[in-house]
């Protein structure tokens, strides 16, 4: 069990998060002519390193925010979290 | 006579009070303090158990959580299955079995596996028993194989909770070293928790040092010290079992069998390891026999329980440990026939003890002899030579000394082979955590507590707290250079002679051997191949052993071979414990604000989606569950009914680009829907596939209201939010989750509107005012409401929405009022009928998410002119494969009376069980006196009217397909 340290709420117990999957681009506004290998690539291939990669997670019972949470899974270690639209 | 083997003073165990419990049926006499192996050995009993193989006979060969030998069942109200018995304290009318043997450990029917032991090798039920062979060989195995029954009782009377615990610093281990740890962090003041699997910390008065009267009252003024901080939490019989991510310790707290259980999750800032250290044992041929222990079991069961299970003593070691055991067992009075040393600078090691005693230095067991009770051993010189025949009935070995890896292991950290030691001891660290004591390799007394003070002072100044320096006082206590020369097997090749590296798992060296032969020549291969190391006891005693052999046999390093990765739990957990801990109050049902209303009228309440516990119908007397179904679904179609709707799924969605948004997310176009009216709508995964079905009403501008399923309320507000965060932060959208704000009670039944106009409100109920999918704001009888015509019935019917501290008044009202026309409350049951008439979807039934809105018949929900929405891409592109879709369909039977269970696959013919499709739903249509079902079938829309195959648990029943809709097709009911 980890500890997400939101932003907004401080270090919390994961049971507070649900994990959302991994990070994947924005969805591209332009869908309905996107070419089929590229929307191919946006729905069905993510990524999935072992060691360093991003993560969708929601602090559902917490502040509501969604976070982009940077965690290797070989060690998780999580090694930054950020609020996830912030650009 | 009882307790023929115990000593007539000493140990902590309390002579005055006896205690009986029964062995296999028979009743054992032992005393308060007595655990099960230590009443059994004090009784003479030797074969406690039979091994899981080739059901040898075995004995007692630990006295603590390492045991290999005796497992035992527990049985009764509190049963529990294959526990060690070394770790159960007795208690009067407890009732054990030993496992692996029937009919009992001494007369046992799997013994026939010995001797056809040499056709049985590693690998041999993978080679020979699979198919066809297997289902013949299957009775058998099972029969033999296996570890302990199911307890008897359906439910244990134990109790299981959990508790979160947060400290700076964790010690995990009672020994001296633990204990100076403990005492040193506490003394900083921040949260300390400090976790010991005994009755105490620092309780095992079986050492030596606890007879030094200064050590002793050193060690009291520690442990006053330390109870007095308020600090520190001390866990006792508490055992550390996992190490997780992130510094979390999870540690099992027990007061015994069948008493209250604790499963610790305890997340510390920094972990000091103390776990000490475990003997293991030495291998030589039928090294299993009962009446073979482990020295340091024997010292235990000398000084704890005053039991030495034997009369001829002899103590086979290649350490010089032995020697404390050596000196007890004559202290105590008892000989000792002889010493069995594999060292040849053994000899000056036992010059000082009295008596004379044979001393067999630079000697090597090659074999014991025995079945039931060892009855002695060939010893021979190392180097080769004459050797001798030993007749002795106990046998105690120290095979050296291995710190207890086990958590270091599941923290991540590293390990290396210490050429002094002979053994693996802890490297470098992954997480923040530090191991001191006998863990780290530092064996001696007042080494470990230096090790303690020195590591302790330096994390304390690393992570810039201060602490008192401890005083430690002059011990008065020789300090013996630990000696050990490593030796991991001896005696005879010889097939017929089995030398047991891991006892628990009937794991031999032949085994090993033939695994290497077979080109398995990782250690975590040959775990797998072989079985060594698994197990309830995880290889505690066998495994260094183990890689000391492959060392030998393949010329590695002990470095290059290492050691088989310790898992999680260090010993067993039991499955309450891990079970039972989030339950109710992580995720709590739910209950309605009528549920005291619905109890005192009949409801029969579970769950039913998104942890809601409501009524699923209402029993009136002498009624049966069907009755009360087609009671209540005669009343929504004839009549009038009131239905508890509050589960109901429901978000609000406001902002400049809500209807934006929303399009996105439904098939339907959102922006023409017309002020306080609502249209139904999908909402697709991006994958193509539905996720969920409701209504999307425009309350005003920038405003709209979501009506969704109950029961994927979690999910469909994840999707929502994910894309709302992850995909279209840039739009101007607020999403609200109203699920527990809104509460309704939903009034349908051909005489909803007559009987609701009879109510004082403001709103305008004529079908004229209030079409179908309109929704409205104001006051019903004085309560503010909003009322929706949305029917998932098939019927004329009102969602009355109210505040949730409205709905019992409101409830309360309406059927009293109702009872004039006979009002009837239904239930979700009732309710599922009344949909499957009607052929709409049901979340779990028809959609399995697997399917798409133009299987089920919903092509018209998707906006034609829509460009995009979530789900159209993928729903596109898997349509152009041109295989057969599974398409929503009504199912129905020449006979009335026939169902088609829920579930149940159609077939293409009796011949061809090839499955096309299956049923969705089934019930029983009390308004068409016949049992309707819907199915998916492939291509099923073009197939109306054709006969189809429905396999049955009794056969193959035809049916003719239908139009997915038996009540009310044109949907005037709906509309009026």
């Amino acid at each position: 069990m980890l500890i997400i340290d939101c932003p907004f709420c401080g270090p919390r117990d994961e049971r507070e998060f649900e994990y959302c999957g991994p990070y994947r681009e924005r969805r591209p506004d332009n869908m309905d002519n996107l070419s089929e290998s590229d929307f191919i690539d946006y729905l069905l291939v993510p990524e999935n390193p072992e060691g360093v990669g991003q993560e969708f997670w929601w602090h559902k019972r917490g502040c509501g925010e969604w976070l982009l949470v940077v965690r290797d899974t070989r060690t998780h270690q999580i090694l930054s979290t950020v609020e996830a639209d912030a650009e | 006579m009882p307790n023929k083997y115990r000593l007539a003073t000493g140990g902590t165990i309390d002579r005055k009070v006896p205690i009986k419990f029964t062995f296999n049926g028979k009743t054992i006499e032992g005393c308060l303090g007595d655990t099960v192996a230590s009443a059994l050995l004090s009784n003479g009993i030797n074969t406690t158990g039979r091994s899981f193989k080739y059901h040898r006979p075995r004995g007692i060969v630990s006295a603590g959580l390492e045991e290999a030998g005796t497992f035992i069942e527990v049985m009764g109200r509190k049963g529990t299955s294959a526990v060690p018995a070394t770790i159960v304290p007795i208690e009067e009318g407890l009732r054990i079995k030993s496992i692996n043997c029937w009919p009992n450990p001494n007369i046992d029917f799997g013994q026939v596996l010995q001797m056809i032991s040499p056709l049985i090798p590693s690998g041999f039920y993978y080679k020979t028993f699979f198919k066809p062979q297997w289902k013949i060989f299957e009775p058998f195995i099972r029969k033999i194989a296996g570890l302990a029954d199911i307890p008897e009782s359906e439910i244990s009377p134990t109790t299981y909770d959990s508790r979160d615990a947060h400290c700076e610093f964790l010690v995990i281990g009672g020994g001296i070293a633990g204990l100076v740890a403990a005492l040193m962090t506490a003394r900083t003041g921040k949260r300390v928790v400090f976790v010991d699997n005994h009755m105490e910390p620092f309780g095992n008065w079986s050492l030596p040092v606890n007879e030094n009267a200064s050590i002793r009252q050193w060690v009291r003024t520690l442990k006053d010290e330390l109870n007095g901080y308020s600090n520190v939490r001390i866990l006792t019989k508490t055992m550390a079992w996992g190490y997780r991510e992130q510094n979390l310790v999870l540690a099992h707290e027990t007061n015994g069998i069948g008493q209250s259980e604790l499963v610790w999750r305890i997340r510390s800032s920094n972990v000091i390891m103390s776990t000490g250290c475990t003997e293991r044992g030495l291998v030589f041929p039928h090294n299993d026999r009962p009446g073979i222990m482990l020295a340091s079991g024997l010292l235990n069961y000398c000084n704890n329980y005053a039991v030495i299970p034997g009369d001829r003593v002899i103590l086979y070691t290649n350490n010089n440990s032995i020697k404390v055991l050596a000196k007890t067992i004559l202290e105590k009075g008892k000989e000792i026939v002889a010493i069995v040393d594999t060292r040849e600078e053994g000899l000056s090691d036992y010059s000082n003890l009295p008596g004379n005693i044979n001393i067999y230095s630079g000697h090597q067991v090659n074999k014991a002899s025995g079945w039931n009770r060892l009855r002695g051993v060939i010893a021979s010189p190392v180097m080769g030579g004459k050797s001798v025949t030993l007749r002795c009935d106990l046998l105690a070995v120290s095979g050296g000394w291995n710190p207890n890896l086990q958590l270091w292991f599941q923290s991540g950290g590293s390990f290396s082979y210490d050429n002094e030691l002979a053994t693996f001891v802890p490297a470098n660290s992954v997480q923040d955590v530090i191991t001191v004591g006998s863990l780290a390799g530092k064996f001696g007394f007042v080494e470990k507590i230096n090790d303690a003070v020195q590591k302790i002072s330096d994390l304390i100044t690393t992570v810039g707290l201060s602490t008192e320096l401890l005083q430690i006082p002059e011990f008065d206590i020789p300090e013996d250079e630990y000696s050990i020369n490593p030796y991991w097997e001896s005696g005879s090749g010889d097939a017929g002679s089995k030398s047991f590296v891991d006892l628990l798992n009937d794991v031999t060296l032949a085994d090993i051997k033939l695994a290497l032969r077979e080109g398995y020549d990782d250690i975590e291969l040959v775990k797998r191949y072989t079985t060594l190391g698994m197990g309830l006891d995880q290889g505690k005693t066998g495994n260094v052993n183990a890689s000391g052999i492959i060392s030998n046999i393949t010329g590695k390093t002990l470095d290059e071979v290492g050691l088989i990765k310790y898992r999680s739990p260090v010993s067993p957990v039991s499955f309450g414990v891990l079970g039972k801990p989030e339950g109710d109050i992580v995720k709590p049902y739910k209950t309605t604000p009528i549920t005291k209303w619905n109890r005192e009228n009949g409801a029969v309440l579970y769950e039913a989606g998104a942890n809601w516990r409501r009524p699923g119908y209402y029993l009136l007397r002498n009624e049966s569950m069907m009755d009360a179904i087609n009671r209540e679904t005669l009343a929504v179609r004839t009549g009038l009914a009131i239905y508890d709707g509050s589960p109901l799924a429901t978000f609000e969605v406001k902002g400049k680009d809500a209807a934006r948004f929303l399009e996105l997310m439904f098939t339907i176009p959102i922006q023409d829907i017309h002020m306080g009216m609502g249209r139904y709508g999908l909402m697709l995964t991006e994958e193509g596939f539905i996720l969920d079905d409701g209504v999307c009403f425009t309350m005003a501008e920038n405003w709209y209201q979501l009506s969704l399923s109950t029961g994927n309320v979690d999910l469909v507000h994840q999707h929502l939010e994910k894309h709302l965060k992850c995909d279209f932060a840039h739009m101007d959208v607020s999403l609200t989750n109203l699920t527990l704000q809104w509460m309704n009670a939903t009034v349908c039944g051909p005489e909803a509107r007559t009987f609701l106009q009879e109510f004082d409100t403001d709103i305008d109920l004529s079908s004229e005012a209030f079409p179908f999918m309109a929704i409205r704001d104001g006051e019903f009888n004085g309560i503010p409401a909003r009322i929706a015509r949305v029917s998932f019935t098939g019927e004329l019917s009102f969602e009355i929405n109210v505040r949730p501290r409205d709905l019992e008044q409101l409830w309360g009202i309406l059927v009293k009022r109702g009872n004039n026309y006979g009002i009837t409350p239904i239930g979700s049951e009732t309710n599922h009928v009344l949909r499957v008439e009607k052929g709409f979807i049901s979340l779990g039934h028809e959609v399995d998410g697997k399917i798409d809105p133009i299987d089920l018949g919903l092509g018209w929900v998707i906006g034609k002119g829509k460009k995009d929405f979530i789900g159209k891409r993928a729903m596109e592109l898997n349509r152009t494969s041109k295989l057969p879709r599974k398409e929503l369909v009504g199912l129905v039977s020449r006979y009335p009376n026939i169902q088609f269970a829920e579930g149940t696959p159609l077939v293409a013919s009796e011949d061809h069980l090839f499955v096309e499709g299956h049923v969705t739903a089934s019930v029983w249509s009390e308004i068409n006196q016949q049992y309707v079902a819907l199915a998916l079938l492939d291509d099923g829309r073009s197939r109306m009217g054709e006969k189809v195959n429905v396999r049955n648990l009794n056969g193959i029943e035809p049916a003719e397909v239908a139009k997915p809709c038996f009540y009310d097709p044109e949907g005037t009911k709906l509309r009026s």
